[in-house]
């Protein structure tokens, strides 16, 4: 699945500071194609922080971000355009309270990608249908349940056709009977080969679908590898105490 | 973090020089217009002022539409208190004349000249005098669209003469009658050496002429000679009220000043809440944009301004900066440039530069557009600020550009969440529209106050009046609960 061959995102000498306070230092990340990379580590550590500025939604203070590689850090670059190829899934949903579901997916494809009203709305029952929720395409957000929201919201995010997905911390505003729902739909979509990044506390879920594990502390990637060898033997300090108190 | 502490004092200081530029060239900016127009207390000397008759003497209608006049009192009504005592009720109407004034002035020149010149050929001894004349209603009512009827006159000092030096005053101050009327006619006729009342002179060191004076005041208002009920208001209540109905409203087809007056109120508030929405949308936009990203520091100054002026003034001295000290003046100078135009042939330009001479009820539009659009700002401000910043995240890592995502995702939502203040600023703004008769404008509020000065009732008029703006108000009300209903349609 992994096409090493291929780099997606090449992050070099990142830094972000928010004010005095350093969050990042000196990150250096690649992630290549059809890789699925799961970012956990405690609180405060910066986790979301990096994913967030894989699409720049944080502006790094230093360091550069290759998509593609564009250089997106680069100010000529139109991060507008680039970040249409970069989904991104939100720890609370962020749907658009004031459209339907039908609307909310659709809107940014006929926007931005001039597609047609007819075929947006076909390709949003498509990918409704997919992660069982077409029934619901009148519906308003605040009509359905977290779990529904999330997985409404992921379809938001695919219906660009993205290229890469990022994931912050997907089910952490879910009630736990909720989580298997949302959980599964990634499961799928890392099968057929979608690139992603996410930031969990799921542990179960990181050993079970990342290719790598990262394990984000004290300003930067403190160790990272396959989950069998992080999960089993992890060589950080850090790691190991993290590890014992979440499992 | 030393490099944020070093920033900031010199925002602060270039804020604040770039509001006190503002402020200083909105300042200039008035006093070059008002330089340019007439003000509205002004001495000349004689060669000036004949400069003004001779430029103006051609184009005006005949002087005779302006009589001199002494002392005249409004008298509403007289009612026999018992023991050969009498009450007067005299109204007042001030504050539009005074607008009408400022139109007319050259005509005024021209008519004191003429009376200046008849009286140094009759011989008459005109130095060290004070001649007052009077207005009368003819001029105003032609000056005065859609109105029968103008009660009140105005009085105007017009000049003085001392050791053969002309000088010429131009003030308007009216005379407040309401029942101490008397009392100043009684002042104004000891002030003055004489009157010129039907272009008769008339001895006033006697005080019967006084009696005259209100006798004729019957003849010349039109008072419709009706007597006020005395005391009969409760046992015949039910015939007085319909009498009274009838009198206000169906006689001389009165009620037409209610229903053009709401006609205008309701212009004037349909245009001003455009211009205060478009104002109030953009101005709050800019804000937010300053302050989310620290892209329009320049634009935020002029806006923190603008929103500091408006908020910080009664809407009635703006009313009045703006047309008397800005937009009167422009009127003005727009309209000589369009005669010079027309003189020069061409009429086209001409007819444009006319269309674009702002007049009252532009003024009031632009006036009122202005100050709500202030308060629509800071309202559409917090309901963007109140919309969760997860959204716009959310629209931007779609791909949504800054704007998209304000136009598709935030503002729809922070419009939703203002609706029901906005709905208040735009009733506040209907029933604020009522203080445009100051500068003259026709409103539903002058309509009831033509109608009470035609019947001196106050009863019938001013709470016909009251009840229309209810009616309206609640009206509103009522669609802007509907609009709210349907925009909810997401939250439940």
């Amino acid at each position: 699945m992994i096409d090493n061959s291929k780099k997606i995102i090449e992050v070099k000498n990142l830094t972000k500071a928010f004010g005095s306070l350093t969050v990042l230092e000196n990150v250096d990340l690649t992630i290549y194609k059809g890789e699925v990379v799961c970012i956990i580590g405690p609180s405060g550590g910066g986790k979301s922080t990096l994913l967030r500025c894989l699409n720049l939604l944080e502006e790094p203070t230093g360091g550069e971000i290759y998509f593609d590689g564009t250089n997106i850090t680069d100010k000529k670059s139109d991060i507008n355009k680039l970040r249409q190829k970069i989904g991104m899934v939100f720890q609370q949903f962020n749907l658009f309270p004031h459209m339907t579901v039908m609307k909310n997916i659709t809107i940014a494809p006929m926007k931005l990608l001039k597609m047609p009203k007819a075929e947006a709305e076909a390709e949003g029952h498509r990918l409704l249908r997919r992660v069982g929720l077409d029934e619901k395409a009148d519906a308003y957000p605040n009509q359905l349940s977290g779990g529904q929201k999330q997985r409404i919201a992921i379809v938001r995010a695919l219906m660009m056709k993205p290229e890469f997905m990022l994931f912050d911390e997907p089910t952490s505003a879910l009630d736990p009977e909720m989580v298997g729902e949302v959980l599964d739909v990634m499961k799928s979509l890392a099968s057929e080969g979608m690139t992603m990044a996410v930031v969990t506390h799921e542990m179960g879920f990181a050993r079970e679908v990342a290719d790598r594990i990262l394990f984000v502390c004290d300003r930067g990637i403190a160790e990272q590898g396959e989950p069998k060898k992080i999960f089993t033997d992890p060589q950080n300090p850090r790691t190991k105490q993290f590890l014992q108190s979440v499992l | 973090m030393s490099a944020i502490k070093n920033k900031k004092p010199l925002n602060i200081w270039l804020k604040t020089l770039i509001a006190l530029l503002v402020i200083a060239v909105i300042i200039v900016a008035v006093i070059i217009i008002d330089g340019m127009g007439i003000e509205p207390e002004r001495e000349l000397s004689i060669d000036e002022a004949q400069k003004i008759v001779d430029e103006n003497i051609s184009s005006l209608p005949k002087v005779a539409t302006i009589i001199t006049d002494g002392a005249k009192v409004n008298v509403n009504s007289v009612s026999s208190i018992g023991n050969r005592r009498f009450s007067l009720n005299c109204s007042y109407e001030t504050k539009n004349i005074g607008a009408i004034i400022e139109d007319k002035k050259s005509e005024l020149f021209s008519a004191v000249y003429s009376y200046y010149i008849e009286r140094e050929a009759s011989g008459t001894k005109t130095s060290g005098t004070n001649i007052r004349m009077k207005v009368a209603t003819p001029i105003i009512k032609e000056a005065y669209e859609n109105a029968d009827l103008i009660s009140g006159e105005c009085e105007i000092l017009i000049y003085q003469m001392n050791d053969g030096e002309m000088r010429m005053y131009l003030s308007y101050e009216t005379v407040n009658t309401c029942y101490g009327g008397v009392l100043d006619a009684l002042k104004l006729i000891n002030e003055t050496n004489e009157i010129v009342y039907n272009d008769e002179i008339i001895d006033i060191t006697n005080l019967n002429t006084l009696r005259t004076g209100i006798s004729d005041c019957f003849a010349l208002t039109n008072y419709d000679g009706n007597e006020p009920n005395n005391g009969t208001f409760l046992s015949n209540w039910w015939s007085d009220m319909k009498d009274e109905f009838q009198r206000n409203f169906i006689n001389n087809s009165n009620w037409k000043h209610l229903t053009g007056g709401l006609w205008t109120t309701l212009r004037i508030t349909f245009f001003a809440l455009i211009i205060g929405i478009v104002i109030g949308f953009l101005v709050a936009i800019i804000r937010v944009t300053n302050s989310k990203t620290g892209k329009a520091k320049i634009l935020d100054a002029i806006c923190r301004v603008y929103v500091s002026i408006i908020r910080g003034t009664p809407v009635m001295v703006q009313l009045l900066i703006i047309y008397f000290v800005m937009l009167l003046p422009l009127r003005q100078i727009m309209l000589n440039y369009s005669a010079a135009l027309a003189d020069g042939g061409n009429m086209i330009m001409s007819k444009i530069v006319a269309f674009f001479a702002i007049d009252k009820f532009g003024s009031a539009v632009l006036c009122f557009g202005l100050n709500s659009g202030a308060y629509v700002a800071e309202i559409v401000r917090g309901g963007i600020m109140s919309v969760d910043n997860g959204q716009t995240e959310a629209g931007r890592s779609l791909g949504f550009t800054y704007w998209q995502t304000m136009y598709h995702i935030v503002i729809p939502q922070a419009f939703k969440a203002v609706l029901p203040a906005l709905a208040n600023e735009f009733i506040t703004l209907l029933k604020e529209s009522s203080v445009a008769f100051y500068i003259g404008v026709g409103d539903l509020t002058k309509g009831g106050i033509t109608i009470r000065s035609i019947t001196y009732s106050n009863f019938m008029p001013l709470i016909a009046v009251a009840l229309i703006y209810l009616v309206v108000v609640l009206g509103l009300t009522y669609l802007v609960s509907l609009l709210e209903k349907r925009l909810q349609k997401g939250d439940r």
